[in-house]
């Protein structure tokens, strides 16, 4: 489903400084409905590889594929269509700060030019799933952060994505939250979601027992079909 | 584009307005400063343009006639320059026309009594010329210089014209050349603080945008709802200007007759309305339409 080949990213930075090297070669391929999680310090590079498999970023060698196309290549016209087949869940949730909780995974669906009639029951439907449906009017900043990932979760399904990219989504959570969101990413993986997931804490990884794949200093130091936390 | 979008970018674009307080107060005042000042300087232009013939209307050539003048005489004279194409307009004035208002003007002053005092009209009559262009006043001058008419001139009233129409000429000129050229320097400045403090206030946007893209918005569902967002706070703040300029031009109007030389900013406003409306609102829609789309776009690439 994903390929990626040699992807080396160098970001180059200012005057008198060296370029920064943020993959290097980096190679693996994801197969539909697994459940990867990409581990590593930070800084390591993981977010570098979400942002590439997104198109957020180009690399500056290699090539990625996603379903047969190179996304190196794309056009530009062409990055919508392809981001409606992914969902984010972000850190820091990227919520659009002007609408309500409602607004916000709705608006996922509508970009899609979503012409169904029924997508006041889809997004309420999903707000239920993750627990939201008395915050349906709420604005982000009326939100606990465990919430605002439950709504960022839910923009990211409501589309029916075929990958959800998750980068450090329990970072700002506290344990029992962290479980919640877990819980839902496993849950969306089962339904058969491929899910990839960027992640520094040990618990996590140790807890999923799924395919571990290692980054340290941008390259691949280990990729395991159960993985354990290795740093 | 379908209706049901169009309907969801409008609406986008409205909950936007109602939502970003801030942002759209910055917005809309910025855009209203500048409309209000761009109305200023169209009421600057038209008062320079107002003073300009109204300084053009108070020179003239006055010419004194010899006491006991024939009434016939001085209309001859008055016939032969309203045949002389520079001439515009020549007023007579009788010596009792001269008297009575004099006494009008000083009736309550000293210089009444001392005419009082005197026992006689000391006044001459005359005949006050007006050129269609300043420069003439020279040629006229110099006609009435000629042998035939001064059995009966007692002076011709240009003794300092030369000199004085000239400046005022050149500075009715200079006037309306700087006043246009501030207006021009003004209305740059104007588009420019405008432009950048509403790109300023949409880069505080860049995160907004970049989850828009991150989700899979296209273009039309990016910058439709901030097109629509602009043209709202242009819209408004050109109402605003409006009618704070009207109010403005009401309540100033006679303060401000005094200082222009009789340049009544409510008439004006009220004989100028149309135009200065589509001033107002073309510039308020154009500033906040354009740089709302212009900041929006610097986001948009890739």
């Amino acid at each position: 489903m994903i390929k990626l080949e040699n992807v080396t990213k160098i970001y180059p930075l200012s005057f008198k400084r060296e370029p920064k090297v943020a993959l290097q070669n980096i190679s693996f391929e994801v197969e539909a409905g697994e459940f990867i999680t990409f581990c590593g310090r930070s800084g390591a590079g993981k977010t570098t590889l979400l942002k590439i498999i997104a198109c957020q970023e180009q690399p500056t060698e290699g090539n990625v594929f996603f379903e047969g196309e190179n996304l190196c290549k794309i056009k530009d016209k062409d990055i919508c269509a392809f981001r409606h087949q992914i969902g984010f869940v972000f850190q820091d949730y990227k919520l659009l700060s002007y609408k309500t909780v409602f607004e916000n995974v709705s608006y996922a669906l509508e970009v899609t030019d979503y012409q169904n009639g029924g997508m006041n029951d889809e997004v309420a439907q999903i707000l239920e799933l993750v627990g939201l449906e008395k915050q349906v009017h709420s604005f982000p900043h009326e939100l606990s952060g465990g919430e605002k990932q439950r709504v960022a979760i839910a923009r990211a399904l409501i589309h029916r994505p075929k990958v959800i990219l998750a980068d450090e989504p329990t970072g700002n959570l506290d344990p029992y939250h962290m479980r919640d969101v877990l819980k839902i990413l496993n849950k969306v993986n089962e339904l058969g979601t491929t899910v990839l997931l960027a992640t520094h804490s040990k618990e996590i990884v140790n807890s999923l027992q799924r395919r571990v794949i290692t980054i340290e200093e941008g390259q691949i130091r280990s990729d395991e079909a159960k993985g354990r936390f290795v740093l | 584009m379908s209706k049901k979008t169009f309907k969801k970018i409008i609406r986008s674009g409205w909950d936007n307005f109602r939502r970003q307080g801030i942002l759209t107060f910055a917005t809309l005042f910025i855009i209203f400063i500048a409309v209000f000042l761009a109305s200023s300087l169209y009421l600057f232009a038209g008062s320079i343009y107002f003073l300009n013939d109204r300084l053009q209307e108070r020179i003239d050539i006055s010419v004194f006639f010899k006491e006991n003048t024939a009434r016939e005489d001085i209309a001859k004279i008055e016939d032969q320059l309203r045949a002389v194409p520079e001439v515009k307009k020549v007023d007579y004035v009788s010596a009792d026309d001269a008297y009575q208002k004099f006494v009008q003007e000083h009736k309550d002053d000293k210089y009444y009594e001392a005419l009082q005092a005197i026992e006689m009209n000391p006044f001459l009559a005359s005949i006050h010329i007006q050129a269609k262009n300043p420069s003439q006043y020279g040629a006229i001058s110099t006609f009435l210089k000629k042998d035939e008419f001064q059995s009966v001139i007692q002076n011709v009233n240009d003794y300092k014209r030369g000199t004085v129409i000239q400046k005022l000429t050149d500075l009715t000129k200079n006037i309306r050349t700087i006043g246009l050229a501030l207006i021009g320097f003004l209305s740059v400045i104007a588009v420019l603080v405008t432009f950048n403090t509403i790109k300023l206030t949409i880069f505080s946007q860049k995160a907004e945008i970049e989850i828009m893209r991150l989700v899979g918005a296209q273009r039309r569902f990016i910058q439709g709802p901030y097109f629509i967002q602009g043209l709202l706070c242009g819209l408004s703040a050109s109402l605003l200007a409006f009618v704070l300029f009207g109010a403005m031009a009401f309540l100033l109007q006679e303060k401000l007759s005094g200082i222009f030389l009789g340049f009544n900013m409510f008439d004006f406003y009220k004989a100028n309305l149309w135009q200065l409306a589509a001033l107002q609102f073309g510039s308020g829609l154009f500033l906040g339409t354009a740089s709302s789309l212009l900041a929006v776009q610097a986001y948009l690439k890739k």
